[in-house]
C-alpha cells in the first residue's frame, strides 16, 4: 500500500467520524423532542394527583405509586384487568383477521390479472375515502339488525373480511415489489396459486406482513370511536374507553390516574412494536434480502 | 400504472340515470329494512299499562369519581330489587352524546338515559323518549319534593315531561377575593351587569401586577352573553330563532373589545389559547385573572389548582344579569321509548331522586339534588363541606329571585362554537362587531329553524 | 387489472419468456377442463378475493350507499322525521354556509403544505435509520412514540407547552429579545402548529418506508457498488426507484389522511376549529354538523363531496405514478 493510499484513507476517516457524530447528535436531539411527552407523562404519573397538569417539569421530587393503585380500580367494579383483557381480545383477533384476509385480497390484486381486477381495486381504494363519521349510523343500524351490539363482533368480524383497505393496499404495493421471475419460476414448477401464495409470496413479504400486523395491533388497541359506539356495557369496555373516563368536561377530572393508566396501556403497544422490530429484522435474513 | 383512482370514482358517478336511481332505491330499501318502525301517538302511559319485563340498562355521563358514586347508588337500588337485572353504561360527557345520537337513530337507547337541559330537546322532538306525565300523575315517579318551577321548566313544546331532573347546576361569576385584597381592590358589585364588571375591571387594572388581568374575556361564551341579554330584557332563544337583537350582540362584542383594548382583559391570542383548556389550567385557576365565570360544579377544580400555587381562594356569586332572574341547568333522567321494562326504570328514577342518602353518596358530583328537603338535609349535615353549603344557599337565593331551568331548543348547540368564532373574528380585527353580530344571528337562526 | 401497462409489456415485449413459461406448465398438466389460462386466473382471482368481496358487499357497501342516499335528505338522527330534499344540502353547502368554504381553504392549505413535508421527513429519517448506526432499534422506537400517543390529552398539553404564550418557543425568542405571542391562539399561526404536529407524528409512513427499504434486493446495490456509484446516486437511481411503489402508497395514504385529518386538531383546538375558524378542518366541520347539530344529511353531503375531492387527488397521484413508479412484477 502506498503512502498516497494511506493518506487518502485517513483523509476519508476524519469526515466519516465527524459525520457519524453529527448524525448521532441530530438523532439524539430529535429523539428528545420525540419522547418528551412520554417522559412528561411518566413524570406526571408518579406525581401526587393534585399536581397533575400544574407542574410541567420532568423532575419528580417525591415519586408516588398512588395514581397507579387508585387508577387501576377507579373505573368499574373489577378494575383495569378486564379492560386490558378486552383490548387484548379485540386487538389480537384484529391482527389475525387483518393479516389473513388482507393478504389474500392483496395477492389477487397484485399478482392475478383476472377480469374486473381494476374495477374492484378502484372500489377498494374508494372505501377509505368517506369519513367515518357519516358511516357510523348506517353501520350501527346494520350491526344492530344482526344483534351484534354490545359484543366484540362488530370490531372483529369486519377485520376477517378485509374491510380495512389500508392493509390490502399496503400489501398489494409490497407484493408488487417481488420480481415477476420468482413467481413465474413457481408457475413453471407447476405450482398452483395457493402454493405460490403460501410458499413464495408470504415468506418474501415478511417485512410487509409484520408491518401490517404491528399497525393492526396498535390501531386496534388505540381505537376509540368504534368501541365507544358498539361496546356499551362497562364490562365490555376496552382500555381507551376506560381511560377516557378519567377526564370529563362536565366535572372533576383525574389526570394523575389518566397518565398512570395511559402509561400502562402503552406497555403492550411498545412491547408489540419491539417484537415487530425483531421480526422485521429476522424476516430480512430469511429472505436473503438486505 | 394507470388511473385506478380516477377510474373508481369516475365509474361510480358516471353511472347511467337508471343505475343511479336503483342505487338510491336499494339504499333506501336497506335503510327501511334496518330500522324498526316506531312511534306512537297515544297518551303518556301510566303504571298499569307499561311493560315491566326484562333487564334495564342505565347510561349516564361523568368521570371516574362521579361514576363510582352513581354506581353505588345503582347498586343500592339493585340490592332492594334483586329480580331486575341491571347493566350500567357510563361514559364521558362528549362521548355520551355521540353514542346516544347513534343509538337514537336505531331506537336502541338504554332504558334509563341521562339527559341534560342543553341537549334533551333533540331527543324529545324525535320521539326517542317516553312521556312521563302518566307515571308522574299516578305517583310511580314521585316529584312532590321538586320545586314546581324546576319541574315545569322541563315541559316540552308538546306539553309533556320527558326528563326528571336529578342534578342542578348554574353559571355564576367567580371572584378571587383574597388576591384582589392583596392588590388593594374590592370585588365588583354582584348585582350588576357585565358592563359594570368591565367598568370595574378597567378601574382596577392599574393596581394589578404584570401578567395579571382584572377580568377574563368572556366575549366568546354563549352563557355569559345570555346573562347579558337577560339584563337587557331579551332572551337567548325565541321561537325557532334567536331571542335577542343585533344591537345587543354588537354591544356585547364592543363591551369586551373595550375591556381588552383597555388592558383589563387578556389579549385575544391568550384568550383563545386558554379557551379549551381543562379547568385546572384555566386562567382563573393559574391566577392569571381574578374575576371570571364558570359553572358551580367547576369551583372545586379551580380551587385545587389555586391551592397548589398558593394563589388565593375562589368564590362564586350570581351571574351578572343586572338583577334579572338568571337561568340554571339540569341533568335529568329519561326513559327511552324503546324500553321494555318501564316499570323498573320509573322506580329507579324515583328512588334516585328522592332517597336522601343518595345525596350523601353523590356529594353533589352530579349537580345539586333537585328535591328541596334533600338539599336542606345536606345543609344541616355536619359532614358536608362549607363550599357545598354555600352553593346550595346561592341556589336557593336564585330560586327565590325567580330562576328557571333553561331547556335549550333543538339546534342550539351550534351557537356555542359559533359565538366563539364570531367573537374571535372581531377580536382579531377580521371584521366589525356589527357584521359579526349579523353573521352570527343569520347562522344561529339557520340552526334553530330546525334544518 | 392494475397493470394494463405491465401486462401488455409482459405479453408483447417479452413474448418468448411468457410463452415459454406458460407452455411447459400447460403441458405438464392434463387438459382436465376446457378452461383457458385466463379463465383459470380469473377463477383464482375471485377465490382469493372472496373474503374481501364478502366484506365489501356485506359490511362496507350498504353503509356507504346509505350515506349517499341520506345526503339527499334532511336526516337528523331519526327515521321518523326524515324527508327527501333533493340537492338542497349541496346547494346550502356551496352557496350559503360560510364555514364550508373556510373549511375547504384550511384543509387544502394543510394538505398542500404538510403532506409533502411530512413524507420527505419520514423518508429521510427512514433512510438514515436504515444504515448501520448503533442503537438503531432504540431510535426507531423513539421516533414512533409520538404516533403511539396519538390523540392523548398529553399532546394537547404539550402543544400549549411549546406554542403557548408562556411556552418554550417564546422563552427561546425572549433570549434574542423578540416578544412572541400565543402561536396556538392566533389565527395566523394556529394552523401552522397543527401542521408541525402532523410532521411530528411521521412514525407510520417512516415504518412503512423502512419496511420497503428492507426489501430492496442487495444485489442491486452490489451491482451499483462495482460501478463506483456514489451514495447520493445510489439513493436516486437504486433506492428510490426500488421502493417507488411504497412511496406511492405513502403518498396516496397521506393525501387521503390529510383531507380527512381530524383527531389532532380535535384534540388541540378542543373540537372548536378555533381561533376564528383558522383550524376548521373539513372533517371537523363535518363532525360538528353531524354530531353537534345532528344534521346528518348535510354531513353526508359534505362527505360525498370530500370523496370526490379525494378521488380526484388520488387519481392524479396514481396517474403521475405512471412516470415514476417501478414494480418488481413489471421488471
Amino acid at each position: 500500500m502506498t503512502t498516497l493510499a494511506v493518506a487518502r484513507r485517513r483523509h476519508r476517516i476524519v469526515p466519516y467520524v465527524a459525520q457519524r457524530t453529527f448524525i448521532h447528535v441530530g438523532l439524539v436531539s430529535a429523539a428528545f423532542v420525540m419522547v418528551y411527552p412520554l417522559l412528561w407523562m411518566t413524570a406526571t404519573a408518579f406525581r401526587p394527583s393534585e399536581q397533575a397538569l400544574i407542574e410541567d417539569s420532568l423532575w419528580v421530587p417525591e415519586p408516588t405509586l398512588e395514581n397507579f393503585v387508585q387508577g387501576w380500580s377507579a373505573v368499574g367494579q373489577s378494575g383495569f384487568g378486564v379492560f386490558f383483557l378486552n383490548s387484548f381480545i379485540v386487538a389480537g383477533l384484529a391482527v389475525i383477521g387483518n393479516v389473513l384476509s388482507c393478504a389474500l385480497a392483496a395477492y389477487a390484486f397484485a399478482r392475478l390479472p383476472f377480469r374486473g381486477r381494476k374495477f374492484w381495486f378502484g372500489l377498494m381504494i374508494g372505501t377509505i375515502m368517506l369519513p367515518i363519521h357519516v358511516l357510523l349510523i348506517p353501520q350501527y343500524l346494520l350491526f344492530n339488525a344482526l344483534g351484534w351490539v354490545d359484543t366484540f363482533l362488530p370490531l372483529i368480524v369486519p377485520k376477517f373480511l378485509a374491510t380495512e383497505a389500508f392493509f390490502v393496499f399496503l400489501l398489494v404495493q409490497f407484493f408488487r415489489l417481488i420480481p415477476r421471475e420468482i413467481t413465474e419460476a413457481g408457475r413453471i414448477d407447476g405450482c398452483g396459486h395457493p402454493r405460490i401464495f403460501l410458499r413464495l409470496i408470504l415468506p418474501l413479504s415478511v417485512p410487509a406482513l409484520t408491518t401490517a400486523a404491528a399497525f393492526s395491533f396498535i390501531w386496534s388497541w388505540n381505537d376509540f370511536l368504534q368501541p365507544l359506539i358498539y361496546l356499551t356495557s362497562q364490562s365490555n369496555y376496552t382500555v381507551p374507553i376506560a381511560l377516557s373516563l378519567f377526564v370529563d368536561s362536565s366535572g372533576t377530572s383525574n389526570y394523575g390516574a389518566l397518565f398512570a393508566m395511559s402509561l400502562l396501556s402503552l406497555i403492550p403497544v411498545i412491547g408489540f412494536f419491539l417484537a415487530f422490530q425483531k421480526l422485521l429484522l429476522d424476516g430480512i435474513s430469511t429472505t436473503g434480502l438486505k | 400504472m394507470s388511473q385506478v383512482g380516477k377510474d373508481a370514482t369516475g365509474r361510480f358517478h358516471r353511472l347511467p340515470r337508471t343505475a343511479r336511481l336503483s342505487v338510491a332505491l336499494v339504499g333506501t330499501a336497506a335503510l327501511a329494512l334496518l330500522t324498526a318502525c316506531g312511534g306512537d301517538d297515544g297518551d303518556p302511559p301510566s303504571a298499569e299499562d307499561v311493560p315491566s319485563e326484562g333487564p334495564i340498562a342505565i347510561t349516564w355521563y361523568g368521570s371516574d369519581a362521579r361514576n363510582a358514586a352513581v354506581q353505588q347508588v345503582v347498586d343500592n337500588w339493585s340490592a332492594e330489587n334483586p329480580d331486575v337485572q341491571i347493566e350500567t353504561q357510563p361514559t364521558t360527557f362528549d362521548s355520551y352524546w355521540d353514542r346516544v345520537s347513534v343509538q337514537a337513530a336505531a331506537d336502541n337507547i338504554a332504558c334509563v338515559a341521562a339527559m341534560q337541559s342543553r341537549y334533551q330537546a333533540r331527543y324529545e322532538d324525535r320521539g326517542n323518549l317516553l312521556a312521563l306525565d302518566g307515571l308522574i300523575e299516578d305517583g310511580t315517579i314521585d316529584v312532590s319534593g321538586i320545586p314546581e318551577v324546576v319541574l315545569e321548566s322541563q315541559r316540552a313544546a308538546d306539553g309533556h315531561i320527558y326528563v326528571i331532573p336529578y342534578g342542578i347546576w348554574f353559571e355564576g361569576a367567580t371572584l378571587n377575593v383574597p388576591r384582589l385584597a392583596e392588590f388593594g381592590q374590592t370585588p365588583p358589585d354582584a348585582s350588576g351587569s357585565w358592563v359594570d364588571y368591565v367598568d370595574w375591571a378597567l378601574g382596577a387594572q392599574p393596581s394589578m401586577p404584570e401578567g395579571t388581568w382584572a377580568i377574563a374575556d368572556r366575549g366568546d361564551q354563549i352563557t355569559q352573553f345570555q346573562a347579558y341579554a337577560l339584563g337587557q330584557g331579551e332572551t337567548l332563544f325565541g321561537d325557532g330563532e334567536v331571542g335577542f337583537s343585533e344591537e345587543t350582540l354588537t354591544s356585547w362584542f364592543d363591551l369586551w373589545t373595550r375591556a381588552v383594548d383597555g388592558g383589563a382583559a387578556p389579549p385575544p391570542d391568550v384568550n383563545a389559547e386558554y379557551a379549551g383548556v381543562p379547568t385546572t389550567q384555566s386562567l382563573m385557576a393559574v391566577g392569571g385573572v381574578l374575576v371570571s365565570s364558570t359553572g358551580d360544579n367547576n369551583i372545586s377544580d379551580v380551587q385545587i389548582a389555586l391551592d397548589q400555587n398558593g394563589l388565593g381562594t375562589v368564590s362564586i356569586v350570581a351571574s351578572p344579569t343586572d338583577g334579572v332572574p338568571q337561568v340554571v341547568g339540569a341533568n335529568g333522567w329519561s326513559i327511552s321509548a324503546n324500553c321494555t321494562n318501564v316499570a323498573a326504570s320509573a322506580d329507579f328514577i324515583s328512588s334516585f331522586v328522592n332517597t336522601p342518602e343518595n345525596a350523601t353518596i353523590l356529594e353533589t358530583q352530579t349537580g345539586l339534588p333537585p328535591v328541596t328537603s334533600v338539599l336542606e338535609g345536606l345543609q344541616e349535615d355536619p359532614e358536608v363541606s362549607q363550599a357545598i353549603k354555600d352553593r346550595i344557599a346561592l341556589y336557593f337565593d336564585l330560586l327565590d329571585q325567580g330562576a328557571t331551568v333553561d331547556v335549550w331548543p333543538d339546534g342550539a348547540q351550534a351557537l356555542v362554537s359559533q359565538i366563539a368564532t364570531s367573537y374571535q373574528e372581531v377580536a382579531f380585527g377580521q371584521t366589525s362587531s356589527q357584521s359579526a353580530a349579523a353573521d352570527f344571528i343569520a347562522q344561529a337562526n339557520a340552526a334553530l329553524s330546525g334544518f | 387489472m392494475i397493470d394494463t401497462h405491465g401486462q401488455t409489456a409482459a405479453a408483447s415485449a417479452r413474448p418468448t419468456t411468457s410463452d415459454a413459461s406458460a407452455d411447459p406448465a400447460r403441458r405438464g398438466r392434463p387438459p382436465r377442463t376446457a378452461w383457458t389460462e385466463a379463465q383459470r386466473t380469473t377463477a383464482a382471482g375471485y377465490a382469493f378475493l372472496t373474503p374481501w368481496l364478502l366484506g365489501f358487499f356485506g359490511i362496507t357497501l350498504l353503509p356507504m350507499l346509505a350515506s349517499l342516499v341520506l345526503s339527499f335528505t334532511n336526516f337528523s338522527g331519526s327515521f321518523r322525521t326524515v324527508e327527501w330534499i333533493g340537492f338542497e344540502n349541496y346547494r346550502l353547502m356551496f352557496t350559503v354556509d360560510p364555514a364550508y368554504w373556510q373549511s375547504v381553504r384550511v384543509t387544502f392549505t394543510y394538505v398542500l403544505v404538510s403532506v409533502p413535508i411530512m413524507l420527505v421527513f419520514a423518508l429521510t429519517v427512514a433512510t438514515l435509520l436504515n444504515k448501520g448506526i448503533a442503537m438503531l432499534g432504540l431510535y426507531r422506537t423513539i421516533f414512533y412514540v409520538p404516533s403511539l400517543l396519538g390523540s392523548s390529552v398529553a399532546i394537547a398539553v404539550l402543544w400549549r407547552f411549546i406554542w403557548g404564550e408562556t411556552g418554550l418557543l417564546n422563552n427561546v425568542l425572549d433570549l434574542f429579545g423578540i416578544v412572541g405571542r400565543s402561536w396556538i391562539g392566533h389565527p395566523d399561526t394556529a394552523l401552522l402548529t397543527i401542521m408541525v404536529l402532523n410532521v411530528w407524528t411521521f412514525g407510520s409512513p417512516m415504518i412503512i418506508f423502512l419496511a420497503g427499504l428492507r426489501q430492496v434486493p442487495a444485489e442491486l446495490y452490489e451491482a451499483a457498488g462495482l460501478d463506483g456509484a456514489g451514495r447520493r446516486q445510489r439513493f436516486w437511481h437504486i433506492t428510490l426507484p426500488s421502493i417507488s411503489p411504497v412511496v406511492l402508497f405513502n403518498g396516496i395514504l397521506a393525501v387521503i389522511g390529510g383531507f380527512q385529518a381530524f383527531t389532532q386538531v380535535y384534540v388541540v383546538s378542543g373540537g372548536t376549529g378555533g381561533p376564528a375558524g383558522s383550524t376548521l378542518f373539513y372533517t371537523l366541520l363535518l363532525y360538528q354538523r353531524a354530531f353537534g347539530e345532528l344534521r346528518f344529511g348535510y354531513a353526508s353531503a359534505m362527505a360525498w363531496v370530500l370523496l370526490l375531492i379525494i378521488g380526484a387527488a388520488t387519481a392524479a397521484v396514481f396517474a403521475s405514478g405512471r412516470y415514476w413508479v417501478y414494480y418488481g412484477d413489471e421488471r
